[in-house]
Order: structure tokens, then C-alpha cells, then sequence
């Protein structure tokens, strides 16, 4: 039942775009009882919160990230090394599979002042991944930092 | 994406999806950078709910006309209109989501309705025991 809904609103429009793009702005985003949160959810939450901040230990980040994909149902390996994104997600879904490059940033004051598109773009087809993504507390540095993230 | 939409989205996924790796792809088609989940999580949640509900709505149609007298089995075209008239029209469903709820009620693993092979069914549980049998089903599948 839900796969035909989903197709349904993924289906392309006449002028190329898509019926949830158009639908969306009649949704809010979603209310959420966060007391209701389980033990596992507030744990995740507050390893994230305080991994974003150690930039003594970047690799604390990088598994805080691919521990929360991974509770989002995602398969996950963690990569890390020089030249190479850090985690890599992976939705294993037959035809409809694909896959996800992320970068988690940590940083002292929680914000992510650069970003640099071309060592993303290289981590994302080095694994053959359709999306990259990064993962920081805050993004900020003007219109460059938004440039590149709508690349 | 920030940390705090990250956040949003295991709250979402603990409180009130899970939600499909498919679905979740939505996350990642708009470029740029993403402060929050996206609102199209919520058209996935009201069609939960509607499924939900029309299942509901079949088993207490079904049950009423049991009450009143009903001795004869049914079809999904024959539920349709007295699904319509029960909810004087509020909420419509259309055969085929009555049949697919019917299918779901006549799942082995359930088995909510008798099927006698010719497309008429007997409801044979109410929506309590429904209720109760899949969360059974959920707690072995978990």
C-alpha cells in the first residue's frame, strides 16, 4: 500500500519536477513527543551532541554518524582514512538501492565555516555513491558554503 | 545537514516512523543544506493513518452488520457502500483499498477473515484481537 503511495507522489509532473515537490509546501515538518524518545534515541542524541565538539577526536564524530544512520535502518561502513570519505551509508534495496558518502565535521565552536566541493565530489565517485553528505553542527561562512552545498 | 536535523530525524524514526529506506532517499534529492526533515514524512504518516483507519472502519462495519442480523458473506464492492453510508461520507475509500485490506485481515499470519475462494469473506476476529495479533506478529518478526 505505501509503495504505491510513495510512487504516487514521486511521480514526475508534466514539467519535469515532482508531485511531492510541489505538495511539500502544503506540509509542516513533523511534531514530535520527544519524551516518548527510547533510551537507545536519547543516546544516540547525546553522543552526536558532544562528538560534534571533540576535535580531539574526529573519529568520534565519524562513528556517532555511521551509529545513527545505522539506527535509521542504513548499512554502514566506516571508512576514515586520507583520501577518502568517513562513513559510507548504504540503502541495500534491490533495484531501488543507492548509496550515501559522508563526511562528519567536528568542530570547538560547532561551526562548519568551509566546505570543499571537489574533495566531496572525488569521495563520492571514488565509491560510487549517488549523494554526498555532510554532517557538522552548524554551517556558516555566507554564500560560498551554500553554493557548494547546493552542488 | 546539521546535527540538530540529524537529531530531528532519529526522534522522528523512534517516535513516530519508522519510515522505509526509500522514503528516506527524500532526504537526500534536494541539494543545499538541510536544517530539518523534510515535511513530506508527514504525507507518509497520514497515509499510515489512513490505512489504519480504514482498516478499523472495515472491522466495526463489518461487525455491525453482523448485529444487525447480517447471516451472508461479503465482497469488497459489497462493503464499499456501507462503508459509505456508515461514515455519511466523511471519509471515502475506494474498492481496491478495502481489498487490500481485506487481503492484509486474510493473511495466514492473521487470519481475520475466512475466505470461502469466491472473493466473499467472513470476519472472524474484532479489531481488539487484531490489534493484539499483530503486536504477537510484531514481537516475533522483532
Amino acid at each position: 500500500m505505501f509503495a504505491n503511495y510513495l510512487a504516487h507522489l514521486e511521480q514526475p509532473s508534466r514539467n519535469g519536477s515532482t508531485a511531492h515537490n510541489i505538495a511539500a509546501p502544503e506540509y509542516e515538518t513533523p511534531k514530535i513527543d520527544t519524551s516518548k524518545n527510547s533510551p537507545l534515541a536519547a543516546h544516540l542524541i547525546t553522543e552526536l551532541q558532544k562528538a560534534s565538539n571533540d576535535t580531539e577526536s574526529p573519529r568520534r564524530m565519524e562513528l556517532a554518524v555511521a551509529e545513527v544512520f545505522r539506527f535509521l535502518g542504513f548499512h554502514t561502513q566506516h571508512l576514515g582514512k586520507s583520501g577518502e570519505g568517513d562513513v559510507l551509508i548504504s540503502a541495500n534495496l534491490g533495484s531501488r538501492s543507492y548509496k550515501i558518502i559522508a563526511d562528519a565535521k567536528s568542530r570547538q565552536d560547532g561551526k562548519l565555516k568551509t566546505l570543499d566541493g571537489d574533495t566531496l565530489e572525488g569521495h563520492r565517485q571514488k565509491e560510487n555513491a549517488e549523494y554526498s553528505l555532510v554532517v557538522a553542527q552548524s554551517f556558516s561562512g555566507g554564500g560560498k558554503i551554500i553554493d557548494t552545498a547546493n552542488r | 545537514m546539521t546535527i540538530n536535523c540529524l537529531i530531528r530525524w532519529i526522534e522522528f524514526h523512534d517516535v513516530i516512523g519508522p519510515l522505509g529506506l526509500d522514503t528516506y532517499r527524500l532526504m537526500f534529492e534536494r541539494p543545499g543544506i538541510r536544517h530539518d526533515i523534510t515535511p513530506q514524512f508527514n504525507q507518509i504518516i497520514e497515509a499510515r493513518s489512513h490505512y489504519s483507519k480504514l482498516l478499523r472502519d472495515v472491522m466495526d462495519t463489518i461487525h455491525e452488520a453482523y448485529q444487525h442480523g447480517l447471516t451472508r458473506s461479503l465482497s469488497a464492492a459489497q462493503i464499499q457502500p456501507m462503508l459509505i453510508m456508515r461514515q455519511r461520507g466523511t471519509v471515502f475509500y475506494t474498492e481496491d483499498e478495502i481489498q487490500q485490506a481485506l487481503d492484509l485481515l486474510a493473511y495466514p499470519g492473521i487470519q481475520g477473515i475466512l475466505d470461502d475462494n469466491s472473493m466473499q469473506i467472513d470476519l472472524v476476529i474484532n479489531r481488539q484481537s487484531l490489534s493484539k495479533i499483530l503486536i504477537v506478529v510484531a514481537n516475533q518478526i522483532g
